[in-house]
């Protein structure tokens, strides 16, 4: 559950470089050395992730482009022209990556990444060349299968997020495929569904961190998105639980819901276990333990939401409160986690996702308090000034906790 | 270069090779089988995801297999016959049934689809997006069955004449 470390401010630096130069263990001359190379550091770092976002998102163009030209071109190409002409550009692609490897590392690793979308892309072509109606579910998988091996043998991280796309995709597509999640009265499903993969997800992360660390780069940043978007979504279930929709000849709430919460506090109870054998090596451990019992409580959000199934019409207002209050509850107490966790870690990625989840919940939440009084003027000016004001406080906030670094 | 590479090579080249015997496989499944005509009602022009496609429907495609419970996904064994020039629906069940050289008489293998009916595989027929959608009431499609009960779309006929030309 580690986010990347903090670069060492320069404010931090002057006085740890100072105390030393007074304590006699650097020389003036040396400081100096270390500042230079801390901001030449720093520099590079910034600049590798601008050229790895233009690289990514160049190649995620390029894919599209090829895509959107063979169906422009569908009658003027022979089939055997598509299926070759796309097969050489994947090859082609993953060959330039190799030979750019070692002078451009972060072109080659888009170049592949650019390689394994088209893979996708070869599965969708053929599909729609032979006439060929077959499940989502099941060419996403195929398209997993096909570049999670990549990912590890190449060390990719763009290919391993693809990779969690592929297994995103394919689960949702999976559930949209059956019929049984309609049996719910609540749309508490989907998210339930989604929740548990983001939980399933942060545990493989646990898992891989030592073997195949870029795999378990990507299965956490997905888990974690997964986990935090449909806490997120869980605060507005209420404006979707329909009271109408209740059916007073229902069966209760299907076995496979209560089974996947189930799986998922069993995960999260493993997490925590594990966080605490883990606990008494790390250097501060206070806020080790804190997150895994604060997730503990999520599974609370989804039992609630899948007891809405068994409201009737007088209980249903107050359950879903209830709902509301502990998602919004978990959703603050998350980010404050993050706050509090990123600062002793010093760790700017985890306090800027802490400070903003912080700031979304608020204005979300102020929104979606005033919903009734939005039609006039007054409560547009009072929104906007919340906004103004919650990013004035956020941006003072962040700026006493992490003094130097850049502003989220 | 590294022993990482190498196997990420080779893994690449099975990616083209995958793809590569796939689409040969296709090629293949168009030389073989029996081509059988059937109406069809097209019930959607586009699909607003993927472009131009028409969305077809079956008159064996909403046929009673006499189960009271299917599931979805359970396999169903559909018999055309041969009825003047097009091939009707005859017989459904949810029992394997064994392909037989019975002159006039074709099986499709399906599957209980999600929402009810059955599902082929030959649901979806997709056009070139610069195509006008063909007239949908004269509508009738060639399909290719082949030995195992698998079925795909040869050709779609506007009328008397194929589309697109």
């Amino acid at each position: 559950m580690e986010l990347p470390a903090l670069a060492l401010a320069d404010r931090d630096l002057d006085a740890l470089l100072a105390r030393a130069c007074d304590q006699g263990l650097l020389t003036p001359e040396v400081a100096q050395c270390l500042r230079e190379l801390n901001r030449r550091e720093q520099s590079a770092q910034s600049w590798s992730k601008l050229v790895l976002t233009l690289a990514v998102l160049g190649g995620a163009a390029c894919c599209l482009g090829v895509v959107l030209l063979i169906a422009a071109n569908w009658e003027h190409l022979g089939d055997g022209v598509k299926i070759v002409g796309l097969l050489a550009l994947l090859g082609g692609s993953h060959a330039l990556g190799f030979r750019l490897q070692s002078r451009t590392p972060r072109t080659a690793a888009a170049l592949h990444a650019f390689g394994a979308g088209l893979f996708l892309a070869g599965i969708g072509l053929i599909s729609q060349i032979f006439q060929l109606d077959g499940s989502a579910t099941n060419a996403l998988l195929a398209w997993l299968v096909a570049i999670a091996p990549l990912a590890v043998l190449l060390e990719s991280p763009p290919i391993a997020w693809l990779s969690g796309l592929a297994l995103v995709l394919a689960v949702n597509f999976a559930v949209a495929d059956q019929t049984w999640w309609q049996l719910l009265r609540s749309p508490a499903f989907w998210p339930l569904v989604n929740a548990t993969l983001g939980t399933v997800l942060l545990t493989t992360a646990l898992t891989l961190d030592r073997r195949c660390p870029v795999l378990a780069a990507a299965a956490r940043r997905w888990g974690w998105l997964l986990v935090l978007v449909n806490l997120y979504l869980a605060g507005f279930l209420r404006y979707l639980s329909d009271p109408s929709v209740l059916r007073p000849e229902a069966e209760g709430i299907p076995a496979a819901s209560w089974g996947l919460l189930g799986i998922q506090l069993g995960l999260l109870l493993v997490q925590a276990v594990a966080l605490g054998l883990d606990w008494r090596q790390r250097a501060q451990p206070w806020l080790t333990p804190f997150l895994p019992l604060l997730l503990l409580t999520l599974p609370l959000v989804w039992m609630q939401l899948l007891l809405l199934g068994a409201a009737t019409p007088e209980t249903l207002p107050l359950q879903l409160w209830l709902l509301t209050l502990l998602a919004w509850g978990l959703w603050f107490a998350v980010g404050l986690w993050m706050v509090g966790r990123g600062t002793q870690g010093r760790r700017t990625a985890q306090v800027n996702l802490g400070v903003q989840m912080i700031g979304l919940g608020l204005v979300t939440r102020f929104i979606d308090l005033i919903g009734t009084q939005m039609e006039t003027g007054l409560a547009l000016l009072a929104t906007g000034l919340v906004v103004l004001l919650t990013g004035y406080g956020l941006e003072r906030w962040r700026r006493t906790l992490l003094p130097g670094g850049p502003t989220p | 270069m590294s022993r990482r590479q190498r196997w990420a090579i080779a893994w690449i080249g099975l990616q083209i090779l995958a793809l590569g015997g796939w689409a040969a496989v296709e090629a293949y499944h168009q030389q073989r089988g029996t081509v059988v005509r059937v109406r069809t009602v097209p019930v959607d022009p586009r699909d607003l995801l993927r472009g131009q496609y028409l969305i077809l429907n079956y008159p064996f495609s909403r046929m009673d297999c006499g189960s009271p419970r299917l599931t979805p996904g359970q396999p169903v064994w559909v018999r055309l016959q041969a009825q003047g020039p097009f091939f009707e629906p005859d017989f459904c069940s949810t029992l394997a049934l064994t392909p037989t050289q019975v002159s006039g008489t074709v099986l499709l293998r399906g599957t209980v689809a999600p929402g009810g009916g059955l599902r082929f595989g030959i649901e979806k027929y997709f056009f070139a997006e610069r195509l006008t959608p063909p007239d949908t009431r004269n509508l009738t499609v060639d399909l290719r069955v082949l030995p195992g009960g698998e079925v795909r779309i040869e050709r779609l006929w506007d009328g008397t004449r194929p589309w697109p030309r």
